[in-house]
C-alpha cells in the first residue's frame, strides 16, 4: 500500500481489518471443512459439511488474500482445498452437486463450473499440471453436455430452461480454454452465452436470471449473471456482446445501490421493484465487484462510491469481535439474518464474495489516492 | 418580477440571502413554500444515511440557521454584504409583505394550488425535495435552480464535490428545473473563485454562495421571464447521476485538497 496520501484513507484501514477478519473465517470454515471448505456456520446446527462447489472458488480468493495480505497460510490452505478437489472429482470429469457425502450424489453443472475457478487458479499459481488436467476434464465434460440449442440439460436445476446465471459457467469454461487453447470448450461456452444475451429485455433485466422461473431473483444470481457475461467479455476481448449485455442492468443496480445507500433489497423482479424486507449480504459484495469491474474500463469514481456504500453496510453487519469462531468475521445470508436467502446462516460464499469486494475496492482506492 | 421562493427549512441562510438579494434587485419575493421537515420519518431516516453526527449537524443548521455558521463563511460574507438581519423566512416575509406558508410537501396539492395563486412569474427553489412535473407546469416551467456544480457533467447531490472528484471545473449553474434531475436548460455558469481551498466544508459553503450570487445575478434587473434566454437543452448523452459521497470517496477529496488545495 502506498504511503502519503493513501494513508489519510482511514477507510482503507477498516476494510483492511474486515479483509483480515473475514479471512480468518475462511480459514476457519476449511479447520471445519473436512477436506474442504464447511458450506455455512448455523447457531443451531454450527458447522456444516464441505460444499465442493463454493470450495472450489474459495480458491481464487485465498490465493488473492496471500498475496494481499502477505500471509502464506491462505495459499497453503488454498493448495489443500485444492487438492481435496481433485480427490473428489468424478472420472468422467465432472463434480457432484451439494454437500459433501451427498446423499444422492449426482454431477452437477453449475457447480462444476466454479470448480474450474479454482483449478484455473491453481494452475496459475503453481503450473502443477495436475490442476489443468483436472479443469481441462471438467470443462470438456461441461461442453460436451451443451445441446445444439446452446443450452445445459434440464436435470441440472429448479427451472424448466437452463437459467440465466449459467454465465457464471461459461466464465471458468473460457478461463480454462484460456489456458488450455482447448477451442471447443470456448465454443461451446459462447454458444451459450449468445443464446442468454438474447435473453435481455429492453429493460435491461436478463430473463431467467433467478433460481425459479416467475420468481423474482436475488440479487446473488443477479450479480451471477453479469458477472459471467463480464468476465467472458474480458477473456474472450468481445465487450460489445458480452459487457455491452449488461451494462443497461449496471447503470439500473448503481442507481438502486445508490438510491437505497448501499442497502440493496434482496431480491428484485423483471421490472426491477421489489417487497424484500431484507438485503441479500452476499449479492451487496457481488454488486460491488460488478460495478469495480465495469468502472475498470470506465474510470469513473461515482461507481467507486456506489461499491463503497454496498461494501460498507456489508461490513456493518459483520461482528468481528465476537467469542463465536462461526460469527466472528462471517457475513450472514441476510440482513436481518432471518431474510429470504439463506436465513439465519453464515454461508462461505458469503465471506469470499465480502473479501473479493474489499481487496477490489482498496486496491481502486489506493489507485485514486496515488494520483491525488 | 415577482418570485415565489421555496425552502426546506424556515432558518436556511441561502433561502434567506436569495430573498434579501433578489429584493434589493428590485424584484417582489411574493411567497415563500416551507417544508415541514421536523417529522419522525425524516429524522429516522437522516440518522440511518447520515449518522446521529450528521442528524445533529442538520438540526443544528434547522433550528439555528444563519446562528450556526461561523463568522468568516463565505454565506455569513454575503449576508453582511446584503445587510440580511432576519434569522427566519417567516420574520423575513412579515417585514416584506410577503405571503409565508409551511407545506408538507412542494408536491402536495396544497403547494401547487399556492404556486398557482401565487402571481409568481419565476420560482426560485431553494429546497424543499425533489419538484414533480405538477409543480413544475404551475410555474410554465419557470422553477430557477443554484446547482452547486457544472452542467451537464456533474448532476445529482454534492455536485461541487463532485466535480473536484471528477476533475470537471469547480462552476456553478444557474438552471431551470425539468422533469429530470438537473437537465433543466441553462441560464448561466460561473466559476468559484480560483484560490486555496482547505476544506470540503469551505468548498461546498463557497459553492452555495456563488448558487446564491449566481442567482441573484442573473435575475437582476430582468422584467420579464422571458428576458432570461434559457440555453437550448443539452443534445448529448444524460451524465451518471451524482449521489452523496461513501466516508471513502470524502477521505479521497478530503486528502486531494489537502495535497492540491489550489481550485482550479
Amino acid at each position: 500500500m502506498q504511503a502519503g496520501t493513501s494513508s489519510q484513507l482511514a477507510s482503507l484501514a477498516r476494510y483492511r481489518e474486515h479483509i483480515e477478519q473475514t479471512a480468518q473465517w475462511c480459514l476457519r470454515s476449511v479447520q471445519h471443512g473436512a477436506g474442504g471448505s464447511s458450506a455455512h456456520f448455523s447457531l443451531y446446527q454450527g458447522w456444516s459439511r464441505p460444499y465442493p462447489e463454493t470450495t472450489g472458488y474459495l480458491i481464487p480468493t485465498l490465493l488473492r488474500l496471500e498475496r494481499f495480505l502477505e500471509r502464506p497460510e491462505h495459499a497453503r490452505t488454498a493448495e489443500q482445498l485444492g487438492q481435496w478437489l481433485l480427490s473428489i472429482q468424478n472420472a468422467d470429469g465432472s463434480w457432484n452437486g451439494g454437500l459433501h457425502p451427498g446423499r444422492d450424489p449426482k454431477p452437477s453443472v453449475f457447480n462444476t463450473g466454479q470448480i474450474l475457478k479454482g483449478m484455473a487458479a491453481l494452475f496459475e499459481h503453481t503450473q502443477a499440471e495436475r490442476y489443468l488436467e483436472a479443469g481441462v476434464r471438467g470443462a470438456l465434460w461441461l461442453a460436451s453436455r451443451i445441446g445444439d440449442d446452446g443450452l445445459w440439460p434440464a436435470s441440472d436445476y429448479r427451472a424448466a430452461e437452463t437459467p440465466s446465471y449459467y454465465t457464471h459457467v461459461a466464465w471458468p469454461m473460457l478461463e480454462i480454454w484460456k489456458l488450455s487453447q482447448r477451442d471447443l470448450i470456448r465454443e461451446r461456452a459462447e454458444r451459450f452465452l449468445r443464446v442468454i444475451a438474447q435473453r435481455r429485455r429492453p429493460n435491461g433485466v436478463i430473463a431467467g436470471w433467478g433460481f425459479e422461473e416467475g420468481k423474482p431473483a436475488f440479487t446473488h444470481t443477479i450479480a451471477y449473471t453479469i458477472r459471467g457475461f463480464q468476465e467472458s467479455a474480458r477473456l474472450t476481448g468481445d465487450h460489445e456482446s458480452y459487457e455491452g449485455a449488461v451494462r443497461p442492468a449496471l447503470e439500473r443496480l448503481y442507481r438502486k445501490a445508490e438510491l437505497a445507500g448501499g442497502r440493496l433489497p434482496g431480491h428484485l423482479d423483471d421490472s426491477w421493484k421489489s417487497d424484500a424486507r431484507y438485503v441479500c449480504l452476499t449479492g451487496n459484495a457481488q454488486v460491488a465487484i460488478c460495478l469495480l469491474l465495469l468502472e475498470q474500463r470506465q474510470p469513473d469514481l461515482r461507481l467507486v462510491n456506489a461499491a463503497a456504500k454496498l461494501c460498507d453496510f456489508v461490513c456493518e453487519s459483520q461482528r468481528l469481535q465476537f467469542p463465536l469462531g462461526g460469527i466472528r468475521g462471517a457475513v450472514a445470508g441476510s440482513r436481518p439474518v432471518w431474510g429470504r436467502y439463506m436465513t439465519a446462516r453464515y454461508p462461505n460464499w458469503a465471506a469470499k464474495y465480502h473479501c473479493d469486494a474489499l481487496m477490489q475496492l482498496h486496491q481502486r482506492l489506493v489507485a485514486a489516492a496515488s494520483t491525488a | 418580477m415577482n418570485i415565489l421562493l421555496s425552502s426546506s427549512y424556515d432558518r436556511s441562510l441561502p433561502a434567506l440571502l436569495l430573498a434579501q438579494g433578489l429584493a434589493a434587485r428590485g424584484h417582489r419575493v411574493c411567497s415563500i413554500l416551507v417544508v415541514r421537515q421536523a417529522r419522525v420519518g425524516n429524522a429516522l431516516r437522516m440518522v440511518s444515511e447520515k449518522g446521529l453526527g450528521g442528524l445533529k449537524r442538520s438540526a443544528t443548521k434547522y433550528f439555528k440557521g444563519r446562528e450556526s455558521e461561523s463568522t468568516d463563511s463565505p454565506l455569513t460574507q454575503l449576508a453582511e454584504e446584503l445587510r440580511l438581519t432576519h434569522r427566519s423566512l417567516r420574520a423575513w416575509a412579515r417585514e416584506h409583505d410577503c405571503a409565508w406558508t409551511s407545506v408538507s410537501s412542494l408536491n402536495s396539492p396544497e403547494a401547487v394550488e399556492l404556486a398557482k395563486s401565487s402571481g409568481a412569474d419565476v420560482m426560485v427553489y431553494a429546497g424543499g425535495g425533489i419538484l414533480r412535473r405538477e409543480l413544475i407546469d404551475a410555474l410554465d416551467g419557470w422553477v430557477v435552480n443554484p446547482h452547486c456544480g457544472p452542467l451537464p457533467e456533474v448532476r445529482g447531490v454534492n455536485a461541487i464535490e463532485w466535480a473536484v472528484l471528477l476533475e470537471q471545473p469547480p462552476h456553478v449553474t444557474v438552471h431551470l428545473i425539468d422533469a429530470g434531475v438537473d437537465t433543466g436548460r441553462q441560464l448561466r455558469q460561473l466559476p468559484l473563485p480560483e484560490r486555496d481551498y482547505a476544506s470540503i466544508e469551505e468548498l461546498r459553503e463557497t459553492a452555495v454562495a456563488a448558487g446564491v450570487r449566481g442567482v441573484i445575478d442573473t435575475l437582476g434587473a430582468v422584467t420579464a421571464r422571458e428576458s432570461l434566454a434559457p440555453r437550448p437543452p443539452h443534445a448529448g448523452p444524460v451524465s451518471r447521476q451524482c449521489f452523496s459521497l461513501a466516508p471513502a470517496l470524502q477521505e479521497l477529496l478530503a486528502a486531494r485538497l489537502q495535497r492540491h488545495p489550489h481550485l482550479p
